[in-house]
């Protein structure tokens, strides 16, 4: 069957199975090795995409389940080739080590950033409850995304 | 350590960190070669069985198998994979596959196939027959097969001498390293009988040792290429998935990759030793110990691995901490017939903090003596002897950790709160510790070489057997060489290590990479200068000691104003003095200093439901100096993540009757997650270190040391207990409230 | 390799036509949370009915007496919907604690249910609320109470029930609160959960009590005997310590000899205390249940 979504602005038709994942369909067929397995049942966050506006765990979606949808990746966030304003927050905070979690933990901090721009601390806590990271303890991360919210001006996201 | 530094100290973001927000960093599951197969591995469902019969003929059958591996048809070279240099002395007890498997998630066979899917099919199609065997789940049940002693002075004369005297037992759990990047590995072979093997790894000789023992191949035609690794705390360091996957590259002449899910990465890769620690310590009517006694089981899990080597370790540590006139250590190492141990970030020293500072805050307690009171009435003060024999601890500055502390987290106010009997509790606990810095003092190679040069533009690249585990390796080299070479640290170029050109490293372990990888860094940069110096002079005609090397620029000293960039520079020596200005440096370590820290934690604990939350931490180290105060921080904040997963809810237990782990994945191996970690304080003492780069000390692995301990002095502080079996859940917790109502409850 | 077939119906009418041609060997998924890690449920060789796309399924709306919404409205949804917590709140309370954000937002309210997992956070509030499934078999369309629809979950409304909404009828003065015991504060499976539905009398006593409890048995199911001991009362300390008793005899009562008793029955106190002290701040907020949004 054919899956037919939209990935990172760009509408795709993808050949899939019944059981594929989204998450395979993204790494091994559209060649977006961002989003990683870390633990194939939704519980570390590696597999993080935004789909319709949405943090979702994309080993969770079965790819017939993305027909119709935008998905965006980490990929997809930088414009022009140009890191956005979360991505630069995350380098120059130290947010990022081995930069395994990075993709899921970006996807998840952009969701809530579309949605609310000025999100509390314990929001932002709330929104990488469900990305694991075992190298930064999360200080620096849920830095980055304090700073991005604090100087947030309209419309840059 | 009074000059005005440049790049080192400099909060410098990690050298990928924006290849990395992008996610174009390629790590071994994102790569692919023509031709590639992929294998899926079949593990032992019985923790102690003879295999009676294993038929691959319907595994075969499956379109698109290639090949089917077991023990029938792989060599039965007998390997330790902790070894990591020639001739290194251990017991030899791993086998690609055996015919005895010895744990549930020993490897029985692997499928190779075209695709992944194929070859998890067929995996489980393989058909096996086991012949049951008894097997030990607990340590407590298995004999040892091993010992390791060390002692000083006169323990019993030290008891004697002693007017309280306080025994625990603690015991500290296996643990999953749980690197958020399953373990995986690929292995490409070349028409020229050559191997070469991509993978995370931690110690790249170690992983061509092994591959080229088992497969029978010259060392030189084995090649390993240091990935980017997805995290490993130690994890990645034993050569676990490389010899299997290398083999089975060279037997089907296609390139391999093995990757593991999540449940094998925590049940068939290494855990954390689990340790139980009896510990009798004596103190005199002023609080001074006079004589302490460890004795120690240590549960290697069913193959050797580092079982020996860490026993060694752990027991070291605990000469370097206090002044203690009398001591004695003993640990006994068992094999059980569950997942192996291996080393695990702090390597044996956040087990043994865990025995020795639980105890201690118990001997404040019977004295009704402050904690941090009774610590620094032992603690070892700077150049201390280890009375062992040991290397020199060095400029120790943990009594300034201590204070400094102390006063940041307002210890003695906190303390002396009120805890009352309601529902919710608040407890302040802290611990100290020690780690070390490389493997000088013992009978352990440590040492590194490094090539550097610099290129026609002016560019430098190093080639050296860096490790960069996502910590800032390659960043700190950088850094340091930038400072001796006055050039911006972008301009440097470190590469990951590969057998193929890079020269010997002992490899990432035992905290070596700052005080010896980043000595030599700076050694060789300061011989790039002197040649640089030494062929400019050529060049300007003058002394080499009138060359002027100032912000990257070559000046003539006597007074002609002739001054060329770098590039120009090295571009005129290419071409006049045909000349490569480059330079080999072997460093062998001079020192093993201590590296010091210590953690206060303030926790609130539910004593309805037993909860632990913790709210606070304060994390001082004594670590010479900071080459980057914010990848510093990054690794405490880590580290400190991780401490309090050991202190109150990460372990991997062993049904007893089945020999299966409990904790199969994330949903019951929980981690701290980012709502539960609390606001982490650190402060660093930066007095400086003689033999490190800049004065810098090893900061990774100390700074897990100390936090699993005091978080249980904290809970312990809270409840007036003296809960000593780590993790302290909240079974565990309210058990050691209501010790009643849990007699008879298996721990 | 697939083992199942897979169809997009996009009405209720459409999804219904997919499982009667398939007959018993199809199953409905929603969000999937559950059942894609719970692989062993593979429908070997049946058709898979995704309803995620099914807009019929995803209203949330006041109708007469009731809350309506459909089953297949995400936690995500539920959390942060100001209908909810005003008329619902204990459901609003364990929509904001099941999983994560991205869990919640792909699980849905039909499918916890309908996974019928021992600890559905969704259950307890649904039972406390007083809610009915509307279940639709063949020709069928029956509003079912929960006790009946879970514990039929277990024995014969399954398999080929859709579950396609949710009602709960509106009560003057209610306010109703859900407590949760997981390994850790978020993101885990719940040991023991609680939710409770009062209604206030002009003196702020409770009466009409629904308690439901789950992760103790099969299924979450009222506590019929707590409940007694609640009705009349106000929430307070001393309440909760009686609720704690009575609740620590059903722990003992339903995991005796299970290895997970002595723990379960000291830490039932604690959530007995949440949700008596949770519901008596909400009594005082105006009777109305005015929560926290997620």
């Amino acid at each position: 069957m054919l899956l037919e979504f939209v990935v990172n602005g760009e509408a795709k038709a993808v050949p899939i199975e019944p059981d594929e994942k989204l998450l395979t369909v993204l790494r091994n067929k559209l060649g977006l090795t961002g989003a990683k397995e870390g633990c194939g049942e939704g519980e570390c966050g590696a597999c993080t995409v935004i789909m319709d506006g949405q943090a979702v765990n994309s080993c969770l979606v079965l790819a017939y389940q993305a027909r119709g949808k935008e998905i965006i990746t980490i990929e997809g966030v930088s414009q022009d080739g140009q890191l956005d304003e979360l991505q630069r927050s995350f380098v120059h905070n130290g947010a990022v080590q081995c930069g395994y979690c990075t993709p899921g933990m970006i996807m998840s901090a952009k969701a809530l950033l579309l949605r609310n721009p000025k999100p509390t601390d314990a929001e932002i806590r709330t929104a990488i409850s469900g990305n694991l990271c075992r190298c930064t303890g999360y200080v620096n991360i849920i830095r980055a995304v304090r700073e991005v919210a604090e100087n947030l001006g309209e419309g840059s996201i | 350590m009074d000059e005005k530094l440049k790049y080192v100290g400099a909060r410098l973001p990690l050298h990928d960190a924006a290849a990395k927000v992008i996610g174009r960093i390629r790590y071994t599951g994102d790569l692919g070669f023509p031709g590639m197969l992929h294998a899926k591995l079949v593990f032992s469902p019985f923790p102690h069985a003879r295999i009676a019969r294993l038929d691959i003929s319907r595994a075969l059958a499956v379109p698109g198998v290639v090949a089917v591996f077991s023990h029938l048809n792989t060599p039965s070279i007998a390997y330790n994979s902790q070894v990591w240099f020639a001739g290194q002395e251990t017991v030899e007890d791993e086998r690609l596959f055996s015919s005895t498997v010895r744990y549930v998630g020993d490897r029985v066979a692997a499928v190779v196939a075209q695709t992944l899917v194929a070859a998890e099919v067929a995996a489980k199609l393989v058909d096996v027959e086991y012949e049951l065997l008894p097997a030990v789940i607990a340590a407590q049940d298995a004999a040892s097969f091993a010992e390791k002693q060390l002692q000083v002075g006169d323990v019993e004369v030290g008891f004697s001498m002693s007017r309280l005297i306080v025994e625990d037992v603690v015991e500290t759990p296996k643990i999953h390293h749980a690197a958020m990047e399953n373990h995986v590995c690929i292995a490409v072979p070349d028409p020229n009988g050559k191997i070469t093997v991509y993978a995370p790894c931690q110690i790249i000789v170690s992983v061509r040792l092994i591959v080229a023992k088992v497969l029978g191949l010259a060392l030189n035609k084995v090649r390993i290429v240091q990935a980017a690794v997805g995290g490993s705390f130690g994890g990645k360091q034993e050569v676990i998935l490389e010899p299997l996957c290398a083999y089975m590259a060279k037997v089907t002449d296609r390139p391999v990759k093995v990757e593991l899910d999540r449940a094998a990465s925590i049940t068939s890769t290494r855990t954390r030793t689990r340790t139980i620690g009896k510990v009798r310590t004596g103190v005199d009517e002023k609080g001074h110990i006079m004589a302490r006694e460890v004795d120690l089981l240590v549960d290697t899990g069913a193959y050797t691995s580092n079982g020996i080597v860490i026993s060694m370790a752990m027991g070291k540590k605990l000469f370097r901490l206090y002044r203690i006139p009398n001591q004695s250590y003993r640990a006994r190492i068992v094999r059980t017939n569950t997942t192996v141990a291996g080393a695990c970030r702090g390597y044996g020293s956040p087990q043994i903090h865990a025995v020795t500072e639980i105890n201690l805050d118990h001997v404040a307690r019977k004295l009704d003596m402050d904690p941090v009171e009774l610590r620094l009435k032992n603690l070892v003060h700077p150049h201390d002897c280890d009375l062992t024999g040991g290397p020199s601890l060095g400029n120790v500055g943990i009594i300034e950790c201590l204070r400094l502390g102390a006063a940041e987290f307002n210890w003695t106010a906190k303390r002396a709160l009120e805890k009352g009997t309601g529902r919710f509790r608040r407890g302040s606990g802290m611990a100290c510790a020690v780690h070390g810095n490389g493997y000088f003092g013992s009978p352990y190679p440590d040492f590194t070489s490094m090539t550097l040069r610099m290129l026609e533009d002016g560019g430098l690249l190093l080639t050296a057997g860096l490790h960069e585990l996502g910590c800032g390796t390659i960043t700190t080299m950088r850094q340091i060489i930038a400072e001796v070479m006055e050039v911006d640290p972008e301009t440097i170029e470190a590469p990951d290590g590969d057998t193929q050109t890079s020269p010997f490293d002992s490899g990432c372990q035992a905290s070596r990479t700052t005080f010896v990888c980043g000595a030599c860094a700076m050694k060789a940069a300061e011989s790039l200068k002197a040649l640089l110096r030494q062929e400019a002079s050529i060049i300007l005609n003058c002394n080499p000691d009138q060359v002027l090397i100032k912000d990257g620029e070559v000046w003539s000293g006597i007074g002609t104003g002739q001054h060329y960039p770098y590039a120009a520079m090295a571009c005129l020596i290419q071409q006049k003095n045909e000349r490569e200005l480059i330079v080999t440096e072997t460093y062998k370590s001079q020192a093993n200093p201590g590296s010091y820290g210590a953690n206060f934690v303030e926790v609130e604990v539910d004593t309805f439901t037993g909860m632990v939350r913790v709210t606070e931490v304060v994390a001082v180290y004594d670590l010479g100096k900071a080459i980057n105060p914010m990848l510093v921080e990054g690794q405490i904040h880590g580290a400190v993540q991780m401490g309090i997963g050991m202190a109150i809810c990460e372990e991997i237990t062993f049904d007893p009757a089945t020999g299966r782990a409990k904790q199969e994945g994330f949903a019951k191996y929980h981690l701290i997650n980012a709502p539960d970690m609390p606001p982490v304080k650190v402060l660093l003492i930066e007095k400086g270190e003689e033999h490190g780069p800049f004065g810098a000390k090893s900061i990774g692995e100390v700074a897990i040391v100390p936090t699993a301990a005091a978080v249980v002095n904290a809970i312990n502080h809270a409840l007036d207990t003296n809960l000593t079996v780590l993790p302290l859940t909240p079974e565990r917790v309210l058990a050691g409230l209501h010790p009643a109502q849990f007699s008879g409850v298996a721990k | 390799m697939n083992c199942f077939k897979i169809a997009g119906p996009r009405t209720i009418a459409e999804a219904l036509a997919f499982a009667a041609e398939a007959g018993d060997n199809a199953i409905y998924i929603s969000g999937g949370t559950d059942w894609l890690v719970n692989g062993a449920k593979k429908v070997a060789g049946g058709l898979l009915i995704d309803l995620t796309q099914v807009e019929e399924l995803t209203y949330i709306e006041e109708r007469a007496d009731h809350l309506v919404m459909g089953a297949g409205v995400t936690f995500s949804r539920i959390a942060t919907n100001p209908l909810v917590w005003e008329k619902a709140r204990c459901l609003a309370q364990a929509a904001a604690q099941i999983g994560s954000t991205q869990i919640r937002n792909r699980a849905t309210i039909g499918g916890n249910v309908a996974n019928a997992a021992p600890a559905a956070d969704g259950v307890p509030p649904l039972m406390a609320l007083d809610a009915e499934v509307l279940a639709i078999k063949g020709e069928i369309r029956r509003w079912v109470p929960m006790g009946e629809a879970v514990s039929d979950l277990c024995g014969g409304l399954m398999p080929g029930t859709l579950f396609a909404a949710f009602r709960v009828p509106l009560l003057l003065n209610s306010v109703s609160a859900f407590v949760k015991l997981g390994s850790r504060s978020t993101v885990s499976v719940a040991k023991l959960n609680l939710a409770a539905r009062i209604q206030t009398t002009e003196d702020g006593r409770s009466r009409n009590v629904r308690l439901a409890m789950g992760a103790a048995a099969a299924n979450a199911f009222r506590v019929t005997a707590v409940e007694k001991l609640w009705e009349g009362r106000s929430c307070e300390e001393a309440l909760a310590e009686e609720l704690a008793g009575g609740l620590v005899t059903q722990v003992d009562r339903l995991l005796a000899g299970r290895a997970s008793l002595p723990y379960k029955r000291e830490a039932i106190r604690g959530l007995a205390y949440d949700l008596v002290l949770d519901i008596g701040r909400a009594v005082e907020d105006g009777g109305r249940g005015n929560g926290r949004k997620a």
